[in-house]
């Protein structure tokens, strides 16, 4: 690349960056940079490409010159717009959590309650077995598996009514916390 | 170890940064004191001081703010057959700011140095 060419590049990026202070003002700096550049090439009477790229080297970048100049204006200055739709996102996964906590949470303490209430009033045809050492767990209403055995109602009440309650407390507790980030 | 000395030279650069930032602001203020000079001049004037040496990335949005402090004002100037330059000059608000300064960075370093002297710390 010729130099002159390589000085109208880094000027034109410059000015580019510069897009945050007024056209005028972006204009004398691009302005004061070129004839800083042309002066030093002067100075040192010598214009090869390397020469012009130390000069260039010694500015920065574009982008790390420009910075210099808008630093103040940027410091403090609010997110840009483009960021909300990341908010909204974060506040629609927050939304899904809160309803499944709550779905999963009173849904299963509820079955809880149930399975204990069932267990009182309608014992003989209602209960909960155990198949295969303890695999898996069958609530049914009618008299399950040969294999399973069933689990007497002096536990599986008072288990159901306590696991169930203590569910549905966390459940409220927990959704309440979610309900702060909505 | 490794922390503690990794700690004492960060203290030390932003003791360097704040130390270079006042004494820069003062030397640009020094140099055009009794003549307006442009980008260039001031540049290869403070090169000619090991403490004061800077890029010229740095030199140009410095002076930027400077201006905007009010402490220096710019005007535009063609010499001939050269391109136009922008020069700087002091404002009177940057002439009685750099007044007060350099009174009172020559009674720091006297104070300094006394201090020094008194502790025998002077070579």
């Amino acid at each position: 690349m010729a130099r002159s060419e390589l000085v109208h590049k880094y000027l034109s990026e410059l000015e580019i960056y510069l897009s945050r202070v007024s056209e005028a003002r972006a204009q004398e700096v691009v302005q004061e940079i070129e004839s800083h550049i042309y002066d030093t090439l002067a100075s040192q009477q010598e214009s090869s490409e390397g020469a012009v790229e130390a000069i260039l080297g010694r500015l920065g970048t574009p982008r790390e010159l420009a910075a210099g100049y808008i630093e103040h204006i940027t410091i403090g200055v609010a997110p840009p717009k483009g960021l909300k739709p990341l908010s909204r996102v974060k506040k629609g996964i927050s939304k899904s959590l809160y309803y499944l906590a709550c779905c999963l949470g009173y849904g299963s303490g509820i079955g809880l309650l149930a399975v204990a209430l069932l267990k009182l009033f309608i014992p003989s045809s209602f209960g909960v077995w155990v198949v295969e050492h303890g695999n898996s767990v069958v609530v049914s209403f009618s008299q399950a598996d040969y294999q399973a055995s069933e689990i007497s109602a002096v536990w599986l009440i008072p288990l159901s009514v306590l696991t169930g309650a203590g569910l549905l407390y966390l459940t409220t507790q927990i959704a309440r916390i979610l309900k702060m980030h909505i | 170890m490794h922390g503690k000395e990794a700690r004492l030279e960060c203290s030390e650069q932003k003791w360097d940064v704040q130390f270079r930032k006042g004494s820069l602001e003062m030397a640009i203020l020094a140099l055009l004191h009794h003549e307006p000079k442009f980008g260039l001049q001031i540049l290869q004037k403070l090169h000619q001081f090991e403490s004061l040496k800077i890029t010229d990335g740095t030199l140009y949005p410095l002076l930027d703010r400077l201006k905007r402090d009010g402490v220096i004002d710019s005007y535009w100037l063609q010499e001939g057959e050269n391109r136009p330059r922008k020069y700087y000059r002091l404002s009177d608000l940057g002439t009685e700011k750099f007044n007060a300064l350099r009174a009172r960075w020559l009674q720091s370093v006297d104070d300094i140095y006394g201090l020094f002297q008194q502790s025998g710390l002077t070579k």
